[in-house]
């Protein structure tokens, strides 16, 4: 059974259409991550969903009900935001508490159920301490504890890890999965950064201008992006520029110019005989070593190196390659062997033909 | 350097600016000469003993503190509502609404007197407590308007929205989140309304008669007509009150921060 729906929601403020016609339905004990730059109408989307805003028209539906007039007090969704939002003049217990006695429960039941939920986020010695004593991650787990502790069916979360630091960050986003399973709610959850999308959802719809560009697996979305948009905002890409496509002399293969006259080789898409750009990942490069070229298998390009970045587990070589503007990116994973590369040294690199998309 | 050497100057000349007639008030109140005079003659509590046990100005300090307590009633609730839905609803009017609320602040006290002596004329409202009443909540309205925008500005709107998406009504969330939450500029409007209640005398020339005196009306008339140090000995005592007052505010604003 479908959890959420979302029904062409239309949302305008003045003259400006924020989200647009958008339609998504989200899965029971699914995590769906909305990701997009900021301005996309990811943000206005959920607090849509959470009754702050209405949509100028279309329908919200929860469980086969019509959320779109319900209160926002009534709506039984859960809210995590980006600055916790804590009640900074209540304990950590009456901060967990909070739901509880607004929706009259028990006072015998509300002590249980708030360590209950304190000691899944592992903070349950916390209980007499004020927001403000607490780190920006302690306070976010308490807010998880405060919405989770009214087991709500949805759970939303506004870019909830993104006033933590890089290792908390990652450390917290698992610990939400976690949650997840012990919980088992459904959630919507919006972020600009790829990687917290990646880690998160179990989908990923890439939004843009107010609507979903693209609905997928965080595996599907990064292999297979729709357009240079989603290419380019998740992880990285080299983008470059068509001068030339020929259908060439077999039916599957079609040889392309780059500007610059280089030429490579795609695999042809009936969909999209007149291609102007195509991507490569830059982590599906390899640098040539030895001179076995395979022009069967493999595209090639040549260059001078411009520069050489070393992160640890990986190097970013960045290649001038002749009447292409851009420097052409290619990520080697860390290596035994140090790479030596000198600057403006000539480089050839490959990559396999079916590696490169068209668009 | 320089530069700071002429602010540090500039402000220790306003501390004195400041400070200085206070100071005045309350040394002449200990001097044993008759009339106001400065410096001191010598040293007595007697006007403070004149001032407590003969009852001229008992009568009109409890008009004043009856006035200033119900003013304040009326002000902290309105003008919080006031500024509430100023700065909550968004509204193209807002601004407009802001400006009316905050006029009385601008317009001369003599005008506003005039005013508010023809309203409440025409209004047949003959006795004066309900009078000043009236014109003390309008004087008064715009500090409390104006500090609780300032206080609800200030504020995280999203603490609200958790409190409205963890199941509180928007009514329930203004008395268990908002208000909590606003404690300093409720109190610092509180403080400032029970001052300038106290404290108003030109609107009180204009719309009281015989029989009703505020305290700076009578001191006001003593000034003119019996300028004895015991004069000195109420303004003292007034300092020492609102100074008292100032400082229960600000210790109550203090418990409110746990960090």
């Amino acid at each position: 059974m479908s959890e959420l729906q979302l029904k062409d929601i239309y949302k305008k403020f003045g003259s400006k259409v924020v989200v647009n016609k958008l339609n998504l339905t989200v899965e029971s004990g699914e995590m769906l991550c909305l990701l997009g730059p900021s301005g996309c109408g990811k943000s206005t989307t959920l607090s849509m969903i959470a009754g702050m805003q209405t949509p100028t028209s279309g329908s919200i539906i929860l469980e086969d009900k019509e959320l779109t007039k319900v209160a926002p007090h009534k709506r039984d969704v859960g809210l995590v935001f980006q600055n916790y939002a804590l009640f900074p003049h209540l304990s950590v217990f009456d901060n967990v508490a909070f739901g509880l006695r607004r929706h009259g429960v028990p006072k015998s039941e509300i002590g249980d159920r708030v360590r209950a939920s304190l000691a899944s986020v592992r903070l349950e010695e916390f209980e007499d301490r004020f927001p403000a004593q607490l780190s920006g991650g302690q306070q976010q787990r308490v807010a998880l504890a405060r919405t989770l502790v009214l087991k709500p069916k949805l759970v939303l979360f506004d870019e909830p890890l993104s006033n933590l630091d890089a290792k908390l960050r990652q450390a917290l986003g698992i610990e939400i999965r976690l949650l997840q399973k012990e919980y088992k709610f459904t959630g919507v959850f919006v972020t600009h950064d790829q990687e917290e999308a990646m880690l998160l959802g179990d989908r990923i719809a890439v939004m843009n201008g107010g609507n979903i560009v693209q609905l997928g697996t965080p595996k599907e979305v990064y292999k297979k992006p729709v357009d240079p948009f989603v290419a380019n905002f998740i992880g990285e890409s080299n983008l470059l520029p068509i001068a030339n496509a020929d259908l060439g002399t077999s039916i599957e293969i079609m040889e392309i110019t780059l500007s610059g006259g280089h030429k490579i080789k795609v695999i042809t898409n009936e969909n999209n005989i007149n291609p102007s750009k195509v991507m490569i990942r830059p982590e599906s490069i390899e640098v040539l070593v030895e001179k076995d070229i395979d022009s069967e298998k493999y595209n090639y390009l040549t260059g001078n190196v411009a520069y050489i970045n070393y992160t640890g587990t990986s190097y970013l070589i960045g290649i001038k390659v002749e009447g292409i503007e851009k420097e052409f990116l290619v990520r080697i994973q860390n290596m035994t062997e140090d790479l030596h590369f000198s600057d403006k040294e000539s480089i050839t690199v490959k990559w396999k033909i079916k590696d490169t998309l068209i668009y | 350097m320089k530069n700071f050497k002429i602010v540090n100057f500039v402000n220790v000349f306003i501390y004195i600016f400041i400070l200085a007639p206070l100071l005045v008030v309350i040394i002449s109140s200990f001097n044993t000469a008759e009339y106001l005079v400065f410096p001191p003659q010598g040293f007595t509590f007697d006007w403070y003993n004149e001032v407590i046990s003969k009852g001229r100005y008992t009568e009109p300090f409890w008009n004043s503190i009856k006035l200033a307590v119900v003013t304040t009633m009326i002000t902290l609730p309105v003008g919080t509502m006031i500024a509430y839905a100023i700065s909550r609803y968004k509204s193209r009017f807002n601004d407009l609404l802001q400006s009316f609320f905050l006029s009385p602040l601008v317009i001369p006290t003599l005008l506003l007197g005039i005013g508010l002596l023809i309203l409440v004329s025409n209004l047949g409202v003959q006795m004066y407590f309900p009078r000043l009443l009236l014109a003390h909540v309008v004087i008064v309205i715009p500090y409390v308007v104006r500090t609780m925008i300032a206080g609800f500005a200030g504020m995280d709107k999203s603490i609200e929205q958790a409190s409205i998406i963890l199941g509180a009504s928007p009514i329930k969330t203004f008395f268990l989140v908002t208000v909590p939450l606003a404690r300093p500029a409720l109190l610092a409007s509180g403080f400032l309304s029970l001052v300038v209640s106290f404290d108003e005398l030109i609107i009180a020339l204009f719309l009281t008669g015989p029989g009703f005196n505020t305290l700076p009306m009578t001191i006001y008339s003593d000034v003119q007509f019996n300028l004895s140090t015991s004069l000195a000995a109420i303004s003292s005592l007034i300092i020492f009150g609102t100074v008292l007052l100032g400082l229960l505010a600000v210790l109550l604003m203090g418990v409110n921060k746990k960090s």
